[in-house]
């Protein structure tokens, strides 16, 4: 019942997908052409095409304003809500151009998932931030809620902390804590892609070693794109890498190959921690 | 110990025209402080033995005065105490009061998510300067124009005179309005943008993300704008004064002239002399006016420090 209920546009697409866009290959499941996005006259992000294979974590690089955040945002169409935000070139999420008229939003942000820098739980109990996602698209069935949030925690590895707790409010958990219960809110919504943008930049080295092993083991049912300015993270946890600079993507490749033999001269300095 | 220094001989030792400047400005601010506490401090002790003599001096009882129905402080009753039934002003004030919550509170909520989560560039350009003017209205012309408009309305519409709580109940709603508006504006626009995102990257539709986000988030500061809107409503003398009639009876229905414990206290001041009984009991209309507001302010911080917690 409930996958039903919650991924009704994934079936229709996969035929679209080959009339759409011939040269996607299959395994990847997002993809940017040409993708660009301007602020009023500022070009934050120029010309980025780069497709995310499934089931792959890719890491996006970069010294601070070099686009990645706005690149990653402009996947779910964040920035539709940033005024004087324009986005040029198209988006292809299983074949589907993101950007088309007739692409319901809501449905584009419940299969893309996005967790924020700064871990932002509502002011609700914990169990009804796990259950914010579902309820809103018509899950009433106290069980079914139950069993997703149960469900949903276990993956974001927070059950066996907060099980007997799961009605005090969430604003009481450790950031840590608050941002692995954002995850588990994202993930309730069943997404198949998750946006990560600096999930741990703000957590203690205890809580981001929590979210890079859970990154690891969500890799297995999900494609994970993640924003991160820390080179080691990147090198410890991502299958592949893009290197923004300026608004462009510098250098896209195998997480080894680029942490161990760059193409760039540029990429190099910045790993090495030249640039940024 | 090394060689003393002097006290002239070091720098560190030397007065400088900072320090003095630092003292005149730690004065003047205490003073400033001090003649505020102390007016507060005599204007609540004024009022305190005033509205109590009435029933130390007076020997009026409490429970007439919170239960009784006829006010009539100049005569004693046959146990020889002032007639001081308050009752209908108490009943006619937390009418107008509540009512006029119920009226405004909403229709300022709705106002001020427009504003802020609808059309905010007119909101903030145009709609925020006309709200904020509106505040700055003289009380008065709000009564005035109840009396002109609101007054000869219900009289066309309802049987009666017009007066009553029901016209009371207009003009304050529309008095407090933009006050709440404006407080609750605040609330709203003080959700943060990360929380509006999160709700949103959830594929949450905009309804979706005020009803279940920020109008949750901004609660606490929304039952403040509420409340502060009703102390004001609570504390209005004048405009109500004007359109409710003042008639010291527990009225049957909003549209007979019923009246407050401002309007009692506005209309009955010019009539009685300092120390007679009938002068203590206006001074004990004032104390339960002071009480109300201290109970609202009181309300006010609960709520603010609920919410920082």
């Amino acid at each position: 019942m409930q996958s039903v209920a919650l991924q009704p546009v994934t079936m229709k697409t996969n035929r679209i997908k080959q009339a759409d866009s011939p040269d996607l290959q299959y395994s990847s499941v997002l993809q940017t052409t040409n993708l660009s996005v301007y602020y009023g006259g500022h070009c934050a992000v120029d010309q980025v095409s780069l497709s995310f294979p499934k089931q792959s974590v890719t890491a996006l690089i970069g010294p601070s304003g070099c686009g990645k955040s706005t690149f990653l945002r402009s996947i779910n169409r964040m920035n539709d809500d940033v005024d004087s935000c324009r986005t040029e070139g198209a988006i292809y999420y299983e074949g589907v151009d993101l950007h088309s008229p007739h692409v319901n939003l809501h449905e584009i942000r419940k299969q893309i998932g996005m967790v924020f820098q700064r871990p932002v739980p509502f002011a609700k109990s914990i169990f009804k931030n796990v259950a914010a996602g579902p309820m809103r698209y018509g899950v009433k069935d106290k069980k079914e809620l139950q069993r997703i949030v149960e469900e949903n925690l276990k993956k974001a590895a927070l059950w066996e902390e907060v099980k007997d707790q799961l009605h005090t409010s969430a604003l009481r958990l450790s950031g840590g804590q608050q941002q692995r219960l954002c995850i588990a809110r994202a993930l309730a919504l069943q997404p198949s892609v998750l946006l990560l943008d600096e999930p741990a930049s703000a957590l203690d080295p205890v809580s981001t070693t929590k979210i890079e092993e859970l990154i690891s083991q969500l890799k297995k049912d999900y494609t994970i794109v993640i924003v991160t300015h820390n080179m080691q993270q990147a090198a410890r946890i991502s299958d592949e890498v893009a290197y923004f600079y300026m608004g462009r993507v510098i250098e896209h490749g195998p997480t080894e190959q680029v942490f161990t033999n760059p193409r760039h001269e540029q990429t190099a300095h910045y790993i090495n921690g030249r640039i940024g | 110990m090394a060689k003393m220094i002097k006290e002239t001989e070091h720098p560190l030792y030397r007065k400088s025209n900072k320090m003095r400047m630092e003292r005149i400005g730690k004065w003047l601010t205490f003073l400033s402080v001090a003649l505020t506490a102390t007016i507060t401090a005599a204007i609540l002790f004024l009022v305190f033995s005033k509205g109590v003599s009435t029933f130390i001096v007076n020997d009026g009882s409490v429970k007439e005065f919170f239960t009784g129905t006829t006010w009539n402080p100049a005569e004693v009753n046959s146990l020889g105490q002032p007639i001081i039934g308050a009752l209908p002003f108490l009943v006619g004030s937390l009418a107008v009061t509540g009512i006029s919550a119920l009226i405004a509170g909403p229709l300022a909520i709705g106002a001020a998510i427009f504003m802020s989560e609808i059309a905010p560039n007119t909101g903030k350009r145009i709609m925020q300067p006309v709200i904020e003017l509106l505040v700055g209205i003289p009380s008065v012309v709000y009564g005035f124009i109840g009396l002109t408009v609101v007054v000869p309305f219900l009289r066309g519409l309802f049987p009666g005179s017009g007066f009553g709580i029901a016209a009371g109940t207009i003009v304050l709603s529309v008095m407090i309005l933009p006050t709440v508006t404006s407080l609750a504006l605040d609330a709203i626009q003080a959700v943060p943008r990360s929380l509006r995102e999160a709700s949103l990257a959830l594929g949450s539709t905009r309804w979706q993300m005020i009803c279940k986000v920020v109008l949750k988030t901004a609660k606490p500061g929304l039952l403040m704008a509420v409340i502060f809107g009703m102390a004001r409503a609570f504390g209005e003398a004048l405009a109500v004064q004007m359109v409710i009639g003042n008639a010291s009876v527990i009225p049957h229905s909003l549209f007979e002239p019923a009246s407050t414990v401002t309007s009692i206290l506005t209309m009955g001041m010019g009539y009685t002399v300092m120390g007679q009984a009938e002068n203590n009991a206006l001074w004990s209309l004032a104390l339960v006016l002071l009480l109300m507001s201290l109970f609202f302010t009181i309300a006010v911080r609960m709520i603010g420090k609920g919410k920082s917690s």
